[in-house]
């Protein structure tokens, strides 16, 4: 398993093992916090911090552990807390989104998403992206399993009622 | 779905990956790798020991050195709270800690980003959570803000310690040497109030500029810092670790090493009682006489005016459990657990909640346990 190496790697000193696992992961991590905070330069510091935190705890990683897993809970957590902070100061955050009615088929899914609470975002998010289970989002959340797949359903509902 | 989610445009997604390589590339260029020995302390310390062990067992004085190896460190095995995060990735309540860690003050926000402020020792908060007061080099005070600039800074030539607001930022009592001093908030007129225990942080009347420190002598005594005068003295107490004001002012805890004192706001005796172990650390909930209690590895709350206690611990640690904060909301308790090296969150009500983070050392790069130095309020 080449991330195992990768880890191994980059614990010894390694920048190019760094940068492969760097490489591998950066872009989800960084769609992931995209879709859920809708906010570009925020996606970024939420994807940067999380590899910071990697690059902190490197050391101490368990390399039997995988590493996206990890990676994952740091910037969705942070996406989340970002998106209701965001909310509470009724900041526009649909403001560089287009509107549903004249946008082109395939570009209806981000105002879409954006028309949901932060956490039914991120559990679409985590299942349809990066494509964890409901059990995993679970844990990856710290929340029950239940919560994990109503917030599927009800967000799923509004999805399809906004793109129909 | 997945295709959708992956088709979406982003717009300076291959700068951001550009930039963010740079500042991730830097921070490892930055680290101190941990050598081989030292990654895998745990694993070649517990190797050790069952080596250690196993041979010891063979012979009968080996034996007898197993048994009391165990009657010294207890038969349990400290497991920490389970499924603690392994990061600190927020925390439950709105507002800030500041964590004493080897390395210096940090700064933890509620979205557990953290900041080290710089080599402060002592640090506290000011009343709002503007400014932090801490000791510099043993010997030098300092003010900073939260983003670690210095404001001012008094270099003395006694050891300096524990320095804490008043109600209002406009004073800071501090111990230099065995004195009790008091300097103005911005740092002028600096003057000695008396003799201190150095040992015991003093704690300000809030509402007013009357402080409460432990004596020379072994009592603690409250003084109007302004006047100089003494306004009350409460009688000697056996190993005094803490003195601590409720948020109204009307009530002073005195902590022993084994037994808890309250006394009212002019001196009387309102109730005492002992704590069954040995007390360390105590702090009373925001706005509210129930206060919080570590004695050993138990977390209890008690009721100052009654001093009546919950029936059971809110929390269980063993062997010892370390400092205690409360979030300003009075929903969260913060407490340090050093063997299980995590920080707890326990949820005080009807439904209590617990969280915990583990391997905190590593987070604020300290080899030892960090303190908690408080929780504030958010600046808005």
């Amino acid at each position: 398993m080449p991330e195992r190496a990768w880890i191994r790697g980059a614990q010894r000193g390694s920048v190019s093992d760094l940068e492969a696992l760097f490489r591998e992961h950066w872009s989800r991590a960084y769609r992931a916090a995209y879709l859920i905070v809708h906010d570009s330069a925020a996606a970024e510091d939420i994807a940067q911090e999380a590899f910071l935190a990697a690059v902190r705890a490197l050391d101490r990683f368990d390399r039997r552990r995988p590493f996206g897993p990890w990676l994952h809970r740091i910037a969705v957590n942070r996406a989340i807390d970002w998106a209701r902070a965001a909310k509470l100061r009724a900041e526009a955050e649909q403001h560089d989104v287009p509107a549903p009615e004249r946008a082109e088929p395939d570009e209806r899914m981000l105002p879409a998403l954006a028309a949901l609470d932060p956490d039914h975002r991120a559990v679409i998010v985590l299942r349809y992206l990066l494509e964890y289970t409901p059990g995993e989002i679970a844990e990856l959340l710290d929340l029950p399993r239940g919560t994990v797949n109503s917030r599927l359903r009800r967000g799923l509902d509004k999805l399809k009622e906004r793109l129909e | 779905m997945k295709r959708e989610l992956q088709r979406i445009e982003i717009p300076g997604e291959y700068d951001a990956r550009r930039r963010t390589w740079e500042v991730v590339r830097k921070a490892y260029a930055e680290r101190e790798p941990v050598s081989w020995p030292r990654r895998h302390a745990r694993e070649l310390a517990l190797a050790a020991a069952v080596v250690a062990l196993v041979a010891a067992a063979v012979t009968p004085p080996g034996r007898s050195v197993v048994n009391s190896i165990r009657d010294a460190v207890g038969r349990e095995k400290v497991a920490g709270v389970r499924n603690a995060q392994p990061e600190l990735l927020r925390l439950p309540a709105p507002g800030r800690l500041l964590v004493q860690s080897r390395r210096g003050a940090w700064i933890v926000q509620q979205d557990g980003s953290r900041r080290l402020l710089g080599p402060y020792r002592d640090a506290t908060w000011s009343p709002h959570g503007r400014f932090i007061v801490g000791v510099l080099r043993g010997r030098e005070l300092v003010t900073v803000d939260p983003q670690g600039n210095v404001r001012w800074e008094k270099p003395r030539k006694q050891r300096l310690a524990f320095p804490r607001w008043s109600y209002e930022g406009f004073r800071i009592a501090y111990l230099a040497g065995s004195t009790l001093r008091v300097i103005v908030g911005n740092g002028t007129r600096d003057r000695g109030l008396g003799p201190a225990d150095p040992s015991v942080p003093p704690a300000w009347r809030p509402g007013t500029h009357n402080v409460a420190y432990l004596g020379t002598g072994g009592s603690v005594r409250v003084v109007d810092a302004d006047a100089g005068r003494l306004l009350w003295r409460a009688p000697r107490l056996d190993g005094v670790r803490a003195v601590t004001w409720s948020d109204d002012g009307k009530r002073l805890l005195v902590l022993g090493q084994e037994s808890v004192r309250g006394y009212g706001a002019s001196g009387r005796l309102i109730g005492k009682t002992p704590t069954l172990g040995r007390s360390t650390a105590a702090a009373f909930a925001p706005a509210s006489h129930r206060f919080a209690l570590i004695v050993e590895g138990s977390l209890v709350l008690i009721d100052l005016d009654t001093m009546r206690g919950s029936r059971r611990p809110l929390f269980t640690g063993r062997p010892a459990l370390r400092d205690v904060a409360w979030s300003p909301d009075g929903r969260w308790l913060l407490i340090g657990w050093p063997a299980a090296d995590q920080l707890v969150f326990v949820r005080v009500g009807a439904t209590p909640k617990l969280s915990a983070v583990s391997d905190v050392s590593r987070q604020f790069h300290s080899h030892s346990f960090p303190g908690i130095g408080g929780w504030t309020v958010s600046i808005a």
